[in-house]
């Protein structure tokens, strides 16, 4: 770790807060885009950017000055986002019928395929892919984040969440399938 | 499609396939259709994906409102467990003898002294006192 940093966790630890300040605020715009990333929404990304702040606070004493301090900080931000949305989402199976918090479902949403003026007035295809992204659940929502976000291949997912690397590439296999089914339907992703 | 199965085209795609098996893969492909078609369907969401998470974020002005949000909350939690403040001990104390005089008032016959009036700043502000300004 470079000595700025260590420099800003002791005086952090001797209780200074501006340090405090100025190490975190080195790191938000990259914890920011995590957590947007992860859960689509501004206000959603920034509660989750308190809580994170927060944990930081409470468990740097803890924290081994051996190591980096960025692996740290986004590990503690993606439990703190799994945990976030699993509160406000019941886990449930991929599936282009379920609905999302405001009572549609993807299959309804789409526009068809030969519905030009639909696509033209209210319809990127990146708004299809971020609506097919809000319906994942949240552990296949995180690996997609974490595959896409930080480039990581699926063995150092397993290893950041702690899961077999079957798990993770079964999670990652299975929503690409689901999202690239329902825009070939679509016939959205024609070349 | 044909019998291939999709998780061999997405691990060929993320490049997790070993050299033996790819070259297997891509002989396929020269002859199947079906399997072209699937995979460049996968290379296009990929590339959707990829332009998703790597777009530029414009970044809210309340970032560090919510890192100033935290530290407030860290350190009432913090003044909460280390106690009362000698601040707040003074306070007390005075509200209390504040309370504990009260009763004086009751007693009849004991008044509050007046306290003096301060002698006007200057002649001016006097005469607007006297002329009622």
């Amino acid at each position: 770790m470079t000595d700025v940093n260590i420099n800003l966790i002791r005086r952090c630890r001797a209780g200074d807060r501006e340090a405090f300040a100025q190490l975190l605020s080195r790191h938000q715009g990259y914890l920011y885009r995590l957590c947007y990333g992860y859960l689509g929404r501004q206000e959603d990304a920034l509660d989750v950017m308190q809580e994170v702040y927060i944990k930081v606070f409470r468990y740097l004493e803890s924290f081994d000055e051996e190591r980096e301090f960025r692996p740290w900080l986004k590990r503690i931000a993606i439990n703190s986002c799994l945990n976030y949305r699993r509160q406000r989402n019941k886990e449930q199976p991929l599936s282009l019928e379920r609905e999302n918090e405001e009572g549609w479902s993807l299959l309804e949403n789409l526009p068809a395929g030969d519905d030009v003026e639909e696509q033209v007035i209210g319809h990127t295809i990146q708004e299809d892919v971020r609506k097919c992204l809000e319906l994942l659940p949240a552990g296949a929502r995180m690996v997609i984040t974490l595959h896409y976000f930080e480039d990581m291949p699926c063995r150092e997912i397993a290893v950041l969440l702690d899961q077999p690397l079957g798990t993770v590439k079964n999670s990652l296999f299975r929503a690409r399938k689901l999202i690239k089914d329902l825009l070939a339907k679509e016939q959205l992703l024609e070349v | 499609m044909c019998e291939l199965q999709e998780d061999i085209l997405q691990e060929y795609l993320d490049g997790e396939l070993g050299k033996l098996e790819s070259l297997v893969l891509e002989e396929h492909l020269r002859t199947c259709p079906d399997c072209r078609r699937e995979l460049n369907r996968l290379k296009i969401l990929d590339w959707d994906l990829r332009k998703l998470y790597k777009q530029d974020l414009p970044q809210p002005g309340e970032l560090s409102g919510v890192l100033e949000r935290a530290l407030r909350q860290c350190c009432a939690a913090e003044e909460s467990q280390e106690g009362i403040s000698f601040r707040d001990v003074v306070a007390l104390q005075v509200s209390t003898f504040n309370n504990a005089f009260q009763f004086l008032r009751m007693i009849p016959g004991l008044r509050e002294k007046e306290r003096p009036r301060s002698k006007p700043k200057s002649k001016n502000t006097a005469i607007k006192r006297i002329i009622g300004l």
